[in-house]
């Protein structure tokens, strides 16, 4: 595609999500709005994951140190501002990230995955234990609305169109992030480490940075969770909120920059849908990522293939990355 | 007295780490398989012999038993009819397949006993307590303690005294190798699969009496149980002992002078291991990866 239609695309895009609140119920909004935050979660984590090839089971530390460090400015510290305490949070979230990355990247594969699963347990068993600070299970409730200056985004109406903004930046933000040399690197050195290091690449420095920019874009999105829902508790920092970006990066295709969004979409679609039918969502996502195992690519991948074919081009998607 | 006490809980909750991890560990150190789903085998585990002992303590052994073999069986299943297309791909997806039986096996258990706690009281001839010092402790658990050591034993004698062991250990080395010698591989693979699932099944059968199983379990153990194969050496056959005593331990003492940070200082302690040894205390360094 080139560049004057993907931005063709992308502003038709954000034009239909931006009309939303006019033509869609209040429950649409609520879903909109739930599945901008997760599109903007899972997509900082697919850094790491579909350009990095490093495994996380410890995104939601992030996510949460996101959403309690607006929950404690805004309660403790007695900050009202939207901007400047998610300006905060993503600050926090990547200071976590640093102090986490130091550590987890010096690892490989397996140990990396298990690492950062005992670190964002670490930090889960602190948000469900450390009363005094969060609570515990009672979470910090009763947050005001997200305001900047005299705007009020009070209305779910205007809060979402607000998240839809912050997801847009966020996205701005990494899509630049992968198409410059540092993301090309980061592909490389996904694809052979030893070669990458042979070129003179700094292997571990470009996984750590990698590692702060993703989890300063999850604190971001549990900056909005925050907001959005008024409140946090421990649940969002849990290892079943890591695993739901696995699920979305995967369901959507981890293989493309836009599959993570989608995943996002996907997911919460899927999950309404089959709620009304059976209470098992999660047995009926067990199978969907089982059967995604087999086939993978996601749904992104999926219709990339089925382009493909129809285009008289038969073609797997299995690994590459098209940004 | 408390000090012996706390050192007694210790080794019992090592003792059900032990039974927990050591088939996980055995698994990936012949197969390289990495489990995910091996808390959600011992969850199923503890709900089949919940059913078969019919919630009478006097079949608790029945059950037990029950446990042990509907395991075996699963675990073949799951190895011939799922994780044996995997193992040419990356690590991911195996992870990913068994996240997935993680998900459906927590809703299955909804499905079938419904969400409710289940658990079952001590079984004869361990219903009673014992006298320590001046202390009453649970016999059961020091017959959680005798299992696990016999179970520490049989595993070692069959590992590093018999043919079949010696196979597996050739097997978890070089896989074309033990091939080439004329092993079936695959039917060692399902064989070692199913003996790691079964000892799942064990420890959350033997767990019953001491804690309330619900379909959250899965999750809650199979966390556990990867500390624990970390910390003492993933693939490491006395790894799993050494790391489920030092967690027992850990956790036994922390509940006593930490409560709030207990659960913290066993993710730090593991993160430290980690960076200190990635390979675990009584881990091998891995060779040719970087």
């Amino acid at each position: 595609m080139g560049r004057a239609v993907q931005v063709g695309l992308g502003a038709a895009t954000l034009a239909i999500l931006w009309l939303v609140p006019a033509f869609g119920s209040a429950y649409a909004v609520q879903l909109a709005t739930e599945a901008a935050i997760l599109a903007l979660y899972a997509t900082s984590f697919n850094l790491l994951l579909g350009y990095g090839g490093m495994l996380s089971l410890g995104h939601a530390a992030f996510y949460g140190v996101g959403g309690y460090a607006v929950a404690l400015l805004v309660k403790k510290a007695g900050l009202a501002s939207f901007l400047g305490t998610t300006a905060l949070a993503a600050l926090a979230a990547a200071l976590a990230g640093l102090v986490i990355g130091f550590f987890v990247v010096r690892l490989s594969q397996v140990y990396f995955t298990m690492l950062t699963l005992a670190f964002g347990q670490m930090l889960y068993a602190l948000a469900a234990r450390w009363y005094s600070l969060t609570n515990g299970d009672t979470g910090i409730v009763g947050l005001p609305a997200a305001s900047i200056g005299p705007l009020s985004f009070a209305s779910p109406g205007a809060f979402y169109r607000l998240t839809l903004v912050v997801l847009a930046a966020g996205l701005y933000v990494l899509w630049r992030v992968v198409n410059s040399p540092f993301g090309l690197a980061l592909r490389a050195i996904r694809e052979n480490p030893k070669r990458t290091a042979f070129l003179g690449v700094e292997i571990r420095r470009h996984q750590l940075a990698a590692f702060v920019i993703a989890a300063a874009i999850a604190g971001v999105a549990g900056a909005m969770r925050t907001w959005y829902q008024h409140s946090v508790f421990p649940t969002v920092v849990h290892w079943g909120q890591s695993a739901d970006a696995v699920a979305v990066a995967i369901l959507g295709g981890h293989g493309s920059f836009l599959g993570p969004a989608v995943g996002a979409l996907v997911y919460l679609g899927l999950q309404t849908y089959i709620r009304r039918i059976w209470e098992y969502w999660s047995l009926t996502l067990g199978l969907i990522l089982i059967v995604l195992v087999f086939f993978p690519g996601g749904v992104t991948g999926g219709l990339a293939a089925l382009a493909e074919r129809l285009a008289g081009r038969g073609a797997s998607h299995d690994r590459p990355v098209r940004a | 007295m408390a000090l012996v006490l706390q050192v007694l809980n210790g080794l019992t909750f090592a003792s059900f780490l032990f039974l927990l991890s050591t088939g996980l560990n055995l698994i990936f150190g012949v197969m390289r398989i990495v489990n995910f789903a091996h808390g959600s085998l011992a969850m199923l585990g503890a709900y089949v012999a919940f059913a078969a002992a019919g919630g009478v303590t006097g079949r608790f052994w029945v059950g037990t038993l029950a446990a042990l073999a509907v395991l075996a069986a699963l675990g073949i299943a799951l190895e011939r009819g799922l994780l044996r297309f995997l193992y040419a791909r990356e690590e991911l997806y195996q992870i990913l397949l068994t996240y997935g039986l993680v998900l459906v096996s927590e809703d299955a258990v909804k499905l079938i006993w419904g969400r409710d706690y289940k658990s079952l009281s001590f079984p004869p001839p361990f219903a009673g307590p014992v006298q320590v010092g001046s202390a009453l402790f649970p016999s059961y658990y020091l017959a959680l303690m005798a299992i696990a050591a016999a179970v520490a034993v049989l595993l070692w004698v069959v590992l590093y005294r018999t043919r079949v062991g010696a196979v597996i250990r050739a097997a978890s080395a070089d896989r074309e190798m033990t091939e080439a010698l004329g092993y079936s591989v695959p039917a060692l693979g399902a064989a070692v699969f199913a003996a790691g699932s079964a000892l799942a099944g064990l420890a959350g059968a033997l767990i019953l009496p001491i804690q309330t199983v619900s379909p959250g379990f899965a999750v809650e153990v199979v966390i556990e149980a990867f500390i624990v194969v970390v910390v003492g050496g993933l693939g490491s056959i006395w790894g799993a002992l050494v790391g489920a005593v030092f967690i027992g331990l850990l956790r036994s003492f922390g509940i006593a002078y930490f409560p709030v940070f207990e659960l913290a200082l066993v993710y730090l302690t593991m993160a430290v291991i980690l960076i200190v040894r990635p390979w675990g205390l009584l881990g091998v360094p891995p060779v040719g990866r970087n």
